[in-house]
């Protein structure tokens, strides 16, 4: 199809709205699915026309991102999540009754040309688990007949609506969603469901606190981020300002933002993003009076198999993500920031899309907020389907429209990120602690968890366990504490292994379920806090299935860019998928132990450090599991339906 | 020749120095050196395959890791940079880093195929030579190795075994940081990743070639070369190449009395490490439609005949002639050049003698006798990269001297403002991020005249330079305004002309009122000097014909003999005066190494050698000698100075050396001219033909040029050949897709393009196929056009 000149005024206006128009170029490829239902080489080629770029530099961008298509979706995508956690709670059944309903394989349309299927990567849901989209929009808890159901219906044209979202209605107007995410259905539907809200309800069932007393509290539920998410309209900026919202910024505005960044540095806040870098810090090494402009970057691309509590605050009260925004712009004297969401999550880039509108429209966005001479422009951009992108320089070179590969540093985005100016990323979760900060003050934040892990955290508990969803509490607390407020584990069972914060942190298993939550004890015991979204398993669990699912997901999110974790992740999943075939080795189960310090610190990035994790960390307590596999497939050693998390096992 | 350079002076300060040890060795060096290139310099190879020392770090294949002290991880040698104090241990001394080249070693031969024996890089190739220095002995891999389709061509000359390919970036970072051209990406991601380009667009780069000559591995491959050789059975010669005045170093591969290859030679002055497609694939030429022996015309027809009957057939002929002419075409050698010119001289006394085989103009003539000739060198490659402005009149840097073009580039890129007067801003322009200063053809005096004050201080900012293209023989008062705006800005003037023999021809002499060393003919000093050096009582001592002018008095009869070296007829704007000249010829001989339109019409044809059978010395624009040796040692074919040195004995006449090594000490010894030097021209700045369209026109890098013969990927890769107007004036016309251009000898229908190009101008290629304006329109730049379908 040819792009018409409506469509390419559309991508002239894309590009005005950034500093570099070449940052436009994946919301403009998301414009073209939404009107030729793939990527297309006219698409192509007026993306390129649009930019003043070649089109091998657009085909070089729209291949590296999984979202974009290059043969017809259809009508409808649907998406099921088979990465360990959800593939292993009844995923890959669900996958399998979807295929055999659809009659199509993989990333692959149906015959009639109406459905796409795919196996997607972790939706940053797993407490949903299994999960499923339509259209990317949430299909949470799905079993195999559920999802056949779905389909069916979709099928015969009757409406289906989303979990957590808006009614159906077609691939292509997702992907103009994903550009105009102002659609008008940020109000459609329940974004916040009882999962999300374990925590607070248990919490208030149990009269927890919020502070109050004492000093170092490391345990209990401290609802804060999440204290009003049963309140309906907290994503709006009345319900949002009705709990007090935006009185922090108010008061901020009128603060020099070097206070600001001295209150955040006495907090002791660390980003949540992962890596625990404190917040204050990083903000410090922004230079000032450099004459460069400043950027602020907000890393919402929440992709870390097992990470779903970004995406839910999100959802659930994407103001406080806003209210801190503008702050930390304000305090590190940035004039833009970008908040960069994921693509596969619609309904949380809603209500983000709409949060900036609303605060815009009540003048907290703008041009001299509120008489105090500081100016403040915020931009939603979608992503397109990349893991690596929530890698900070491989974000910005995404964000600068380029494929999303790591960049050399030094220079560091502190001193030269986006656009090559200033620049400060930081995660969801640390963004939306900010107000709070502000508004109650250091002491108050520093009376929750420990000296050097102070404050609270949004654990996302997932897996194998009765209650799984979101639980917020204070660093510090132990995992034993926590699964008891998830309910234990389902049927009685017991934990066979957990993973503190996503795939990318070493497992641990039952001995450890009372370390204290903490960057510091975590890594004493080898692992590491990571994204604090703990991911429980169960005894019904091959952890030789877990583990080359886990490479799978490398494998297929590594960049390409080094030869350790491009050819290592090859290497290694070929040899793992042998293993849970039953065809492994005596001398492999060594040979992969070598060829995972082979990429590990080695590699370009911190995601081959993160590929070489898994099968060492379950080496080291399941080594009889992987030495059974040179004989026993995943599935003769572990019956797969008993891990489902629904009883139809007869669908497999 | 000394080079002096009054480019601006050097601002950066002199950079801290700082001690590294490798290896347990200390060495002293700037800080900011990369690691890698610290190990060089004290002869330490770290294995790597992404570095390149021309292209951006991007630290990716990981082959380089070595060990720093203190660091905890091994870090790319390649991408770290020197700390006073720093303890680098390399693979040499390091456990931790020989393993960890290992298993990078390891990691990359796994889905290599292994397929060395029939692979173009075998026996050169850096992962072959590295596996075995660097990797292990056997590969634990037992899985299937990720295969692609075999060969996929990026372009029609450059092919890509994606297999092969270790995803250094190599090619694609030279495609955008070098050539500007970025289509030639990594796409997909992850194990998938590889190389290539847009579904519709191929990698129709000039300089294309380059990409073959980087990749480490035999994944890109040129169709010109692939299986055509092994590199170990090559012979290899370092040479410059014939193309063009960039004047690159180039290496030529041959075996068994052919060439097989070449490829660009490392020469950090002039080309770094690049060359341009033209330069490296159009070799064919050397070999293909040769005349073999002398032919002599009798009864009509040209016959062979042997040596002793030729030269004395045409001395006889140019004894019966009462006067002369000789016309050097521009591809000529400094030796060869000055031959002529003396020949002109002392053997047949005139001095109707010109090297312009073109549009050429008087203003032209007086412009190159008193501002280039014979001057000391001033604006180098090196001063071009420094210098703040640079401002490009009639000239079209990446069509008309691509090296120019890339270190205009690189300069650009540094910071170096690039301005172009002119029609059309340029896809070199636009790769340079440099301004048109819009000028219709006829304009550009004008235009020169009022520039705005901030191009003139631009321009007269210590450095600038304004270069000046051999185009600039049809601009009416456009080389008088060029000499103007340098007294007033202070700019240097330099002349970059298209071949690589027009240079060295002017310093030699072989244009009317000029003699070698870039001596004025009308000085009598310099006149007499040069007699006495010659051994004669005189010299010729009023200014020749040259130009139209002599192709006219030719035609007319007032010049009844004339020699041609290496003449396209089709080179001549006015190709029917060119033709009916050399028809009207009494006499002509022709010294021409190829059958062409001049031997046909020649009476005597004596064969000369190509640049592989003899050395010589071409001058390259900045005027610095590019001297090269013979390809093939045993080849027999004469060079024409030492025809010509035949030919004068023939005559009776004594020219002195013939031989290389005899003119260079003649040149030598007369040095350049230290004297008065010839009048400035003073032209009027002419006017813009009153047309409703007018042409605008170069000749393509890639084209109907005979030296490009025979290659057809080449040609495949040339740019699409179109008529390019502005969206204003394409608006004028019925039919937007197709566009007919008519002149007073015929049309071209061309596809019409829509670019930064004045209001009724219409940019056509000059010689290319389908579109050859002079033989098909019968016009050249600035005379007006009918296009049809114009409203
Ligand atoms: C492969 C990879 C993926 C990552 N994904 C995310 C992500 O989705 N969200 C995030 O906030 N940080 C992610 N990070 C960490 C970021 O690089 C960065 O440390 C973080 O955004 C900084 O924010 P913080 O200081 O607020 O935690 C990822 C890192 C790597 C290596
Ligand atoms: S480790 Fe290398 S290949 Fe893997 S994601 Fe990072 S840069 Fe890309
Ligand atoms: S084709 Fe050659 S130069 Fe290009 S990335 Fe592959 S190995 Fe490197
Ligand atoms: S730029 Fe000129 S000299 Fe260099 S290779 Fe090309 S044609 Fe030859
Ligand atoms: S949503 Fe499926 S694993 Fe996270
Ligand atoms: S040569 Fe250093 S990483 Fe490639």
């Amino acid at each position: 199809m040819t792009i018409s000149e409506a469509t390419r005024d559309q991508m002239r206006e894309l590009a005005a709205r950034y500093p570099k128009s070449r940052s436009a170029l994946l919301p403009m490829l998301h414009l073209v699915q939404s009107v030729d239902d793939e990527v297309t080489t006219d698409g192509i080629n007026a993306c390129a026309e649009v930019l003043g770029i070649t089109s091998a530099e657009v085909t070089a961008v729209a291949s590296f991102y999984t979202m974009y298509k290059r043969k017809p979706v259809g009508k409808h995508h649907i998406g099921v999540c088979t990465n360990t956690l959800c593939g292993l709670l009844g995923g890959d059944a669900v996958f399998a009754a979807l295929s055999e309903r659809l009659g199509t394989g993989h990333n692959e349309p149906s015959p009639d040309g109406d459905f796409w299927l795919e196996h997607i990567e972790c939706q940053a849901a797993c407490t949903h688990a299994p999960v499923m989209t339509v259209d990317w929009e949430y299909m949470d808890d799905v079993t195999p007949a559920s999802a056949v159901e779905v389909v069916d219906r979709l099928a015969r044209g009757e409406q289906v609506a989303s979990t957590r979202g808006p009614v159906i209605r077609d691939f292509k107007s997702t992907e103009h969603t994903l550009v105009y995410p102002l659609d008008g259905l940020v109000n459609e539907g329940e974004a916040v469901d009882a999962k999300m809200l374990a925590g607070l309800r248990l919490a208030n069932e149990r009269g927890f606190g919020t502070g109050g007393g004492g000093l170092m509290i490391t345990s209990g539920l401290t609802p804060i981020i999440t204290e009003h998410w049963d309140k309906a309209d907290l994503y709006t900026i009345d319900g949002y300002r009705r709990v007090g919202g935006y009185q922090a910024l108010t008061a901020a505005l009128k603060m020099d933002p070097d206070a600001i960044i001295g209150q955040v540095k006495d907090s002791g806040l660390r980003g949540r993003g992962g890596a625990g870098f404190p917040t204050g810090m990083k903000w410090g090494f922004v230079p000032q009076n450099d004459g460069k402009p400043h950027y602020l970057v907000v890393n919402a691309d929440e992709s870390e198999p097992g990470a779903c509590k970004d995406i839910p605050i999100m959802l659930a009260n994407p103001h406080a993500l806003v209210e801190g925004v503008i702050i930390a712009s304000y305090a590190i004297r940035a004039s833009h920031a970008f908040i960069y969401i994921r693509g596969e999550v619609p309904h949380a880039i809603r209500k983000v899309a709409n949060a900036v509108e609303q605060a815009r429209a009540a003048g907290f966005i703008g041009e001299n907020i509120f008489g105090s001479g500081f100016s403040l422009d915020v931009v939603v951009h979608s992503g397109a389907g990349a893991y690596i992108c929530g890698e900070e320089t491989a974000l910005l070179d995404s964000l600068e429209g380029y494929r999303g590969q790591p960049r050399l540093k030094p220079p560091f985005p502190a001193v030269s990120g986006l656009y090559a100016s200033p620049t400060v990323i930081n995660n969801v979760e640390t963004i939306a602690n900010i107000p709070y900060i502000m508004d109650r003050g250091v002491a108050w934040f520093r009376q929750f968890g420990t000296e050097k892990s102070p404050g609270f955290k949004v654990f996302s508990i997932s897996g194998h366990v009765v209650r799984p969803g979101i639980y917020e509490a204070p660093l510090g607390i132990t995992m034993r504490e926590l699964l008891d407020y998830a309910g234990g584990i389902r049927g009685g069972g017991r934990v066979k292994f957990w993973l503190p914060g996503g795939s990318s942190v070493p497992m641990l298993t039952a001995e450890h379920l009372d370390t204290p939550m903490t960057y510091e004890d975590m890594a004493a015991v080898g692992t590491m806090l990571g994204t604090g979204t703990p991911m429980l398993f169960d005894e019904t669990v091959s952890v030789v299935k877990a583990v080359t699912r886990w490479l799978e997901f490398y494998k297929h999110e590594s960049c390409g860019k080094c030869t350790p974790c491009r050819e290592g992740t090859y290497w290694i999943t070929g040899v793992l998928e042998k293993f849970e075939h039953g065809h492994g080795s005596a001398a492999e189960v060594d040979t992969l132990v070598n060829l995972c310090s082979q990429i590990a610190g080695q590699s370009f990035c911190a995601l081959g450090d993160a590929a070489a994790t898994p099968y060492p960390a379950a080496l080291k307590y399941f080594r009889h599991e992987f030495e059974a596999a040179m004989t026993t497939s995943a599935d003769e050693q572990f019956n797969p339906v008993a891990s489902y998390v629904f009883a139809e096992a007869a669908t497999r | 020749m000394t080079i002096t350079s009054n480019a601006s002076s050097d601002l950066t300060p002199q950079a801290q120095m700082v001690t590294v040890v490798v290896d347990g060795v200390a060495i002293e060096i700037p800080a900011g050196t990369l690691v890698i290139r610290a190990a060089e310099l004290l002869g330490i190879e770290i294995p790597r395959f992404c570095d390149h020392p021309l292209l951006e770090p991007v630290a990716a294949c990981r082959m380089c890791l070595v060990d720093i002290e203190g660091v905890p991880k091994p870090q790319p040698a390649c991408a770290q940079v020197v700390s006073d104090g720093m303890q680098v241990r390399t693979q040499l001394t390091s456990p931790i880093a020989r393993e960890a080249q290992e298993g990078v070693m390891e990691f990359l031969l796994l889905n290599h195929p292994l397929d060395c024996p029939v692979c173009d890089k075998g026996g050169e190739c850096p992962l072959q030579n590295q596996a075995m220095s660097a990797g292990r002995p056997e590969s634990r891999f037992e899985e299937v190795k990720r295969i692609f389709p075999k060969p996929i061509n990026v372009s029609a000359q450059i092919l890509l075994d994606r297999e092969r390919c270790v995803s250094c970036a190599r090619c694609t970072r030279f495609a955008e940081q070098i050539a500007g051209d970025p289509m030639l990406e990594l796409l997909e991601r992850g194990s998938m990743q590889q190389v290539g380009t847009a579904a519709d667009q191929p990698f129709d780069s000039y300089f294309s070639g380059n990409t073959v000559q980087i990749c480490p591995v035999g994944a890109l491959t040129s169709a010109a070369y692939r299986f055509r050789s092994r590199p170990f059975d090559l012979v290899s010669v370092p040479t410059t190449c014939e193309h063009c005045a960039s004047g690159c170093s180039l290496r030529t591969d041959h075996r068994r009395g052919t060439v097989t290859r070449r490829l660009a030679w490392d020469e950090p002055a002039v080309n770094e490490e690049w060359n341009c497609d033209k330069g490296r694939f159009a070799f064919t030429y050397l070999e293909q439609g040769r005349v073999a022996t002398p032919l002599i015309r009798e009864d009509g027809e040209l016959r062979v005949a042997s040596w002793p009957e030729a030269l004395d057939f045409a001395a006889r002929g140019l004894a019966a002639a009462k006067s002369h002419g000789v016309l050097v075409g521009g591809r000529s050698t400094i030796e060869d050049s000055y031959a002529y010119a003396r020949f002109a001289r002392v053997a047949l006394k005139t001095d109707n003698i010109d090297f312009r085989v073109r549009d050429s103009s008087d203003e032209e003539a007086q412009f190159l006798r008193s501002s280039v000739a014979g001057t000391a060198v001033r604006t180098t490659y090196e001063s071009l990269e420094k210098a703040p402005a640079v401002l490009l009149i009639a000239f079209e840097p990446e069509d008309e001297s691509p090296i120019v073009f890339l270190r205009l580039r690189k300069a650009a890129r540094g910071g170096t403002r690039i301005y172009s007067l002119g029609a059309v801003a340029t896809r070199g322009l636009t790769k340079m991020a440099g301004t048109l200063i819009p000028a219709k053809p006829g304009a550009e005096a004008s235009v020169l005249a009022g520039l705005t004050d901030q191009v003139r201080a631009d321009l007269s900012a210590p450095g600038a330079v304004i270069m000046v293209g051999e185009r600039i023989a049809g601009v009416e008062g456009g080389a008088t305004a060029v000499l103007e705006l340098a007294r007033a800005t202070g700019a240097a003037v330099t002349w970059v002309p298209r071949r690589a023999g027009e240079r060295g021809a002017l310093d030699a002499g072989a244009l009317a009122g000029l003699l070698p060393g870039g001596r004025p003919l009308t000085d009598e000093d310099a006149r007499g000097a040069v007699a006495a050096a010659w051994g004669v009582d005189s010299l010729p001592a009023t200014v020749g014909l040259a130009g139209a002018p002599m192709l006219q008095a030719i035609k007319d009869g007032g010049i009844g003999a004339v020699i041609t070296a290496g003449v396209e007829l089709a080179d001549f704007p006015d190709q029917a005066l060119g033709r009916a000249a050399i028809e009207a010829a009494a006499f002509v001989v022709a010294l021409e190494n190829h059958h062409s339109a001049i031997t046909d019409l020649a009476d005597v044809v004596f064969p000369v050698a190509v640049v592989t059978e003899k050395s010589g010395t071409f001058m390259n624009w900045e005027g610095r000698p590019r001297p090269f040796t013979q390809t093939f040692k045993d080849a027999l074919v004469m060079s024409d100075a030492v025809v010509l040195g035949m030919l004068a004995s023939a005559m009776n006449v004594a020219i002195g050396a013939s031989d290389v090594a005899g003119i260079r000490q003649e040149l030598g010894a007369l040095g350049t001219w230290t004297g008065a030097r010839a009048e400035q021209p003073t032209t009027p700045a002419g006017q813009v033909v009153d047309a409703a369209y007018l042409v605008s026109t170069w000749r393509a890098l890639i084209d109907n040029g005979v030296m490009q013969e025979g290659e057809p990927y080449l040609a495949a890769t040339a740019h699409a050949v179109v008529a390019m107007v502005s969206a204003a004036t394409a608006g004028a016309l019925f039919n937007p897709v197709n566009v007919t251009v008519t002149g007073p000898l015929g049309s071209v229908t061309v596809p019409l393009q829509i670019g930064d190009v004045v209001d009724g101008i219409v940019c056509l290629p000059l010689n290319s196929p389908g579109c050859a304006i002079y033989r098909d329109l019968g016009v050249r730049a600035g005379q007006a056009v009918a296009i049809g379908g114009a409203v």
